[in-house]
């Protein structure tokens, strides 16, 4: 939890520093060789579109006593844009941070943004995790 | 004589009518769903990440090559050997040499500084299979067992405080003190490796089943 509040905090200090720069929010699920992982990030888009923020994910283990988060992977974002077209944007992406704590990870992808309405897109990422393709799909709200 | 402007009944926003941009909009918002649907909702059946790693004759390196770093406390996996796993070199000392099946490099270590990996040998008409590690610099082997050709056996490597835990099948728990490495870091997976001094007299084929 207190990864999570650390996260939360450095985006919005960093929104601070950029004060320009508009935030978003998004809500993410992915699904990965190793099961699927649920997520939110915050993240700072620049004129350019280029994106950075952290983000927070996990997979849910479900037992008799109730759901529980396991293998968390929290760190940092960056997407660079590589082509736009009217309501589409396709992003390079690269998240590297930390999973249980310890074992650094960094994640290649691809991204493409579809820009539902001013304030909300919708993103489908295809990166590389634990050596074989992911996908995941995102939400993203303008704040 | 002028004709009288029909008020459309769109409202103009970004030079945009509304209405028919909602429309739109409701539309790929179907097609997201659609999309999510399809994606996440998949009905194939699971299928195991198994590979086929192969030593060639005359080579130490199995193919394919894999990089990838561990994410759990624990290394599990399923490996299965075939008759490639049988090999004389007419010679004990050699005979005796460790090939290494599958471990990893202790945090932002090399493979003879801090590792911990499973290693086997044909010895003695049969597969032995051993905890083969590095602890600062040092090796340090332990017998854990034996196990069949042509089958899964199921293989566990857990970093605990000081020590790595060894488990094969339901065999007892052999552990091996680990180095000084540990902490945030990189931990690569080592994959399998003939030798040893001798490389592979035939081509060497292990079936390797990871367990995420």
């Amino acid at each position: 939890m207190k990864t999570i509040y650390f996260i939360l905090l450095g985006c919005l200090l960093m929104a601070g520093e950029v004060y320009a720069q508009p935030l978003k929010a998004a809500i993410g699920i992915e699904k990965t060789v190793a099961g699927t992982q649920y997520g939110f990030g915050l993240v700072l888009q620049s004129k350019r579109h280029w994106q950075w923020g952290g983000f927070y994910q996990a997979s849910l283990n479900y037992t008799r006593d109730g759901g529980q988060l396991v293998n968390p992977f929290y760190g940092i974002t960056l997407s660079a844009p590589l082509a736009k077209a009217d309501r589409l944007t396709f992003y390079a992406n690269a998240r590297c941070g930390v999973v249980n704590e310890i074992f650094i990870a960094v994640v290649p992808g691809l991204e493409t943004e579809l820009q539902l309405s001013k304030k909300i897109s919708f993103s489908a990422l295809m990166s590389v995790r634990m050596s074989y393709p992911s996908a995941q799909l995102k939400m993203t709200f303008s704040l | 004589m002028k004709t009288p402007t029909v008020p459309t009944p769109e409202v103009i926003i970004d030079g945009r009518p509304i209405l028919k941009s909602l429309r739109v909009n409701h539309l790929l918002m179907a097609h997201v769903f659609v999309s999510v649907f399809i994606l996440m909702m998949g009905c194939e059946p699971e299928i195991e990440p198994i590979r086929q790693f192969i030593t060639y004759k005359g080579d130490h390196y199995s193919w394919p090559r894999v990089s990838e770093t561990l994410q759990s406390k624990t290394m599990a996996f399923e490996a299965r050997f075939n008759e490639t796993a049988k090999y004389d070199f007419k010679d004990l000392s050699i005979q005796s040499d460790k090939n290494k099946l599958m471990g990893f490099c202790d945090s932002n270590s090399l493979p003879h500084d801090n590792s911990a990996r499973f290693a086997w040998q044909w010895f003695n008409d049969r597969l032995e299979i051993y905890a083969y590690c590095y602890a600062n610099g040092v090796r340090l082997e332990q017998f854990v067992g034996v196990v069949e050709l042509n089958e899964y056996n199921h293989y566990e490597i857990e970093m605990a405080d000081g020590q790595y835990i060894f488990r094969l099948n339901n065999l007892p728990a052999v552990t091996v003190k680990r180095g000084n490495a540990s902490g945030m870091g990189a931990y690569y997976k080592l994959w399998p490796y003939f030798g040893g001094h001798i490389a592979a007299p035939h081509d060497v084929i292990i079936d390797i089943k990871s367990i995420y």
